[in-house]
């Protein structure tokens, strides 16, 4: 486990330093991995949720747009500073989260499903309705306030800064994301997603279990809405569409499912296909539904499934190296 | 002291009535076996006991408290743990993670989010120990979808023990495993500390009633006899019922 | 303000047959394949695209372009499911992943093959007659008489024919109707095909109604499903939760916007399955 953390400290350092030799090498790169860097908060928020206590939601999008309105009104109606808005955007998520968990989290997997599909479908329209608030499709546009950390500013307007700020909310997310899944209760998910009847008479309560899940999944997703919001100065209606509920399914499933650095390495995936393609064929997301039914087919945990496979020759996960 | 008892306990399904007005008794530190042909409500009535199901009517009094409707893993915090007939371990996960599960829900903060759970020793140790106990003390890093059927059999006592309980549900345990493996597991359960009361479904006549100092039979539903293994090898309406003579 | 009432009310009875057949649909394939179909509105919206398509390119006459279209999908919904989904089913979680990316390839598809655009689709019959003193459009009812029409043929089939017993005792107990002889691929085949069909005829009834869209799914799969959650995945509770809230919504939508009615109505489904959920407490508890 020691190596695996070295390896891992490793890809963030190079995340890191690679910043500025992509800025100047090609804008477009530098742009993908800035956005990047957001799915990936995204995609493991979602992973938390889906990758390791096997609660598939297709309605994630809910609190991506959630948090993204959060912070973005926060800054437009009553001029919070960066973290404040931050906050006020989290804060929002995790209540919604909560009303939302209490009640669908006890139910059985199909019905869970279809809730946060009506649920996302409710939340879309009701943003292209309330165009007052939201903008609806065209969306709001803001000026980002400055990062404060103490007596020093930092302006996500500079392109490095920006990249940095982001950057450094993948890091403490991932690492946050790792502890917990490494730990007591990360054991339990893991449980609850290898035999969810079992943890019952083991002295669990599956459903409190499976809300903290949840609870802590929206929550990071809403971080990712706020950061998209602070990334692109702007929010629309269209963060609580269905398309975005189902990228980080494709990223998860791409990936990797309950691994975290998969949903990473699908929103990269993603993203420079996204970058290559979508210009001249703008129904690229073809080519992921078809991904989406040839990985479950053979390779159902993905590309970071594949690769655990050859180095250790074995065909099971050991959640003690998770 | 009665440890675990059920009064007029029923249970339907529609029409069927698979547990029938059982009243029943278990002392604290007992060996209790339960015999009866397939179909007689044996499991059903773990079930109801350990909470998977709700019985139609009558009461489950544990420690004098009237568990009826409580929840299953409220039952498991309070001492009832139950084994399960069709093997029903995580099947992807290694034998000490399978058994670190149970051990942890008894430590003081088992959903801890900020600890590093491969560092709790107290937890590892009480882990090992009880993988020892059952003799699976040297397939730790075994993953047990990979087990010979009658190792998951043991996993599963071993599961069932990883909770601390004090009264311990085994349902069939022994299905599964050679005459041999049967012994060995009912010589492992012998040695079982005296206060821990067990109650064992069982089909393995030998094992059961080499191990449990009163039978108790069940038929259609009913508990038809209740006394020692020798009394019931005698009881005629058993011979009838089950036995076959 | 009677009359726009009792118009909203007879749209609403229109409409809850339509939603019927969706969540039929829903339901069968659910009940046999433990397949949460979330592709089921882009379904819908093909089977409308394609009718559409009949009637304005290939001038077919609108209730051959809806048999054609109907059986289209239904080819394709059967080849789906020899093809996607066959080895998986039983399993929610992995037919759930197959499903998204089916509905995904499929919204594609419809925006390739219809574009963006939003077009009226011309009913096959004009005018309107008076109901309860409300003018109301003559197709509407034809509408509702055909979907009648296909409910009862629907019932007969499952609850009449030997085919339709073998595919109620699949729903019942999987193995069992396994161990029974009954082949359970083909029921798997027909019954996802059955499924289509029930969706692209909900979409082509609808299309006059509502004009055809390639998003037009989005509205009738969230209404389907809250339909089929408060009917707990049963065949008769879809129908019969149907009728409580398309009537609902049409009425609640005269004096709120249609979005806001469709919040009721989930409102209204959490309500009934929280009220469910605290009076099963004491019954069986088990999984799916």
């Amino acid at each position: 486990m020691r190596k695996k953390t070295i390896i891992e400290i490793c890809v963030m350092a190079i995340l890191a330093i690679i910043a500025p030799l992509l800025k100047d090498f090609s804008g477009g790169i530098f742009s993908l991995m800035n956005t990047a860097l957001i799915y990936g908060v995204y995609g493991m928020g979602y992973d938390l949720l889906y990758g390791y206590t096997s609660q598939t939601s297709y309605g994630s999008s809910l609190f991506l747009g959630l948090g993204a309105y959060g912070f973005l009104l926060s800054v437009r109606n009553f001029n919070a500073g960066f973290f404040p808005a931050l906050f006020i955007g989290l804060l929002i998520v995790a209540v919604v989260a909560i009303a939302i968990g209490l009640f669908a989290v006890r139910m059985a997997e199909s019905y869970f499903v279809i809730t946060t599909i009506i649920l996302v479908w409710i939340g879309y329209y009701l943003a292209m309705n309330m165009v007052g608030i939201t903008g609806g499709d065209d969306g709001l546009s803001i000026t980002v306030p400055p990062v404060s950390l103490g007596l020093i500013d930092f302006s996500v307007y500079d392109p490095l800064v920006g990249y940095y700020v982001f950057w450094s909310f993948f890091v403490i997310t991932f690492f946050i994301l790792k502890r917990i899944v490494s730990s007591h209760l990360g054991k339990v998910f893991i449980a609850i997603r290898t035999n969810p009847n079992r943890v019952e008479f083991l002295g669990y309560n599956l459903v409190y279990g499976k809300f903290i899940a949840f609870v802590l999944s929206s929550i990071i997703i809403g971080l990712a809405g706020s950061l998209l919001a602070v990334r692109f100065r702007y929010s629309s209606a269209s963060y609580f569409s269905i398309t975005y509920a189902a990228l980080p399914i494709i990223w998860c499933v791409l990936g990797g499912a309950g691994t975290l650095w998969g949903a990473f390495l699908g929103a990269v995936i993603f993203l420079v296909f996204q970058y290559f393609v979508s210009s001249w064929w703008v129904n690229y997301l073809i080519i992921f539904g078809v991904l989406l039914i040839a990985i479950m087919k053979f390779s159902p945990k993905g590309i970071l499934g594949i690769v655990k496979k050859r180095i250790k020759g074995a065909s099971h996960e050991h959640f003690r190296n998770t | 002291m009665n440890i675990l008892e059920t009064h007029n306990l029923t249970k339907k399904f529609g029409g069927l009535v698979a547990v029938n007005d059982v009243d029943f008794v278990l002392k604290k530190g007992e060996k209790r076996g339960i015999i009866g042909p397939n179909g007689a409500g044996k499991t059903t009535f773990f079930n109801l006991l350990s909470g998977l199901l709700m019985p139609s009517s009558g009461e489950v009094i544990f420690q004098g408290k009237k568990i009826t409707h409580l929840a299953p893993y409220k039952r498991t915090k309070l001492g009832i743990s139950r084994t399960f007939q069709l093997t029903n371990v995580f099947f992807d996960m290694t034998v000490f993670e399978n058994v670190w599960i149970g051990v942890n829900c008894r430590c003081k903060h088992p959903l801890n989010p900020f600890s590093c759970a491969d560092k709790d020793t107290c937890v590892a140790e009480k882990t090992k120990k009880i993988c020892e106990l059952i003799g699976l003390g040297d397939k730790l890093e075994e993953v047990a979808g990979n087990l010979s059927g009658g190792d998951q059999r043991l996993l599963e006592v071993a599961i069932g023990l990883s909770t601390e309980p004090v009264v311990l549900l085994l349902d069939e345990p022994t299905s599964g495993l050679s005459p041999k493996e049967s012994v060995e597991l009912v010589k492992t359960l012998k040695s079982l500390p005296k206060e821990l009361s067990i109650v064992l479904i069982e089909h393995n006549i030998d094992a059961v009633f080499d191990f449990s100092k009163i039978i108790t039979v069940f038929h259609e539903g009913k508990i038809i006899a209740e006394d020692s293994p020798v009394k019931i090898r005698k009881n005629k309406k058993v011979k009838e019922v089950y036995l076959g003579e | 303000m009677l009359e726009t009432l009792l118009f909203s009310f007879f749209n609403g009875l229109i409409w809850a047959l339509i939603v019927s057949l969706v969540a039929l649909g829903l339901c069968i394939i659910f009940g046999i394949m433990r397949v949460v179909n979330v592709a089921h509105g882009e379904l819908y919206a093909i089977g409308a695209i394609i009718s559409f398509i009949f009637f304005k390119d290939f001038n077919l006459n609108f209730w051959i372009a809806m048999i054609l279209s109907m059986a289209v999908v239904g080819l394709m919904c059967a080849i789906l499911e020899k093809v996607v989904y066959r080895v998986y089913e039983g399993s929610v979680h992995i037919t759930l992943i197959l499903s998204i990316g089916l509905a995904l390839i499929l919204q594609q598809v419809n925006l390739i093959i219809f574009g963006g655009k939003v077009a009226v689709m011309p009913a096959p019959l004009e005018g309107a007659i008076s109901l309860l003193g409300v003018a109301f459009p003559i197709y509407r009812i034809l509408a509702a008489g055909i979907s009648i029409l296909f409910l009862f043929f629907i019932w007969y089939f499952l609850f009449k024919t030997s085919l339709g017993l073998s595919i109620r005792a699949t729903m019942q107990d999987r193995e069992m109707a396994s161990g029974l002889g009954i082949n359970i691929d083909k029921i798997s085949m027909l019954t996802f095909g059955l499924g289509g069909v029930l969706a692209a005829a909900g979409g082509v009834l609808a299309a006059p109604i509502v004009s055809v869209h390639y998003l037009m799914g989005a509205d009738i799969l969230t209404i389907s499903f809250i339909v089929v959650i408060v009917g707990q995945l049963s065949l008769r509770g879809a129908v019969m939760a149907s009728f409580l809230f398309a009537p609902l919504e049409n009425v609640l939508a005269l004096f709120f916007a249609p979005i806001i009615a469709r919040v009721i109505s989930f409102i209204l489904m959490c309500v009934i399955v929280v009220f469910r959920q605290t009076n099963l407490i004491t019954k069986i508890r088990g999984s799916d």
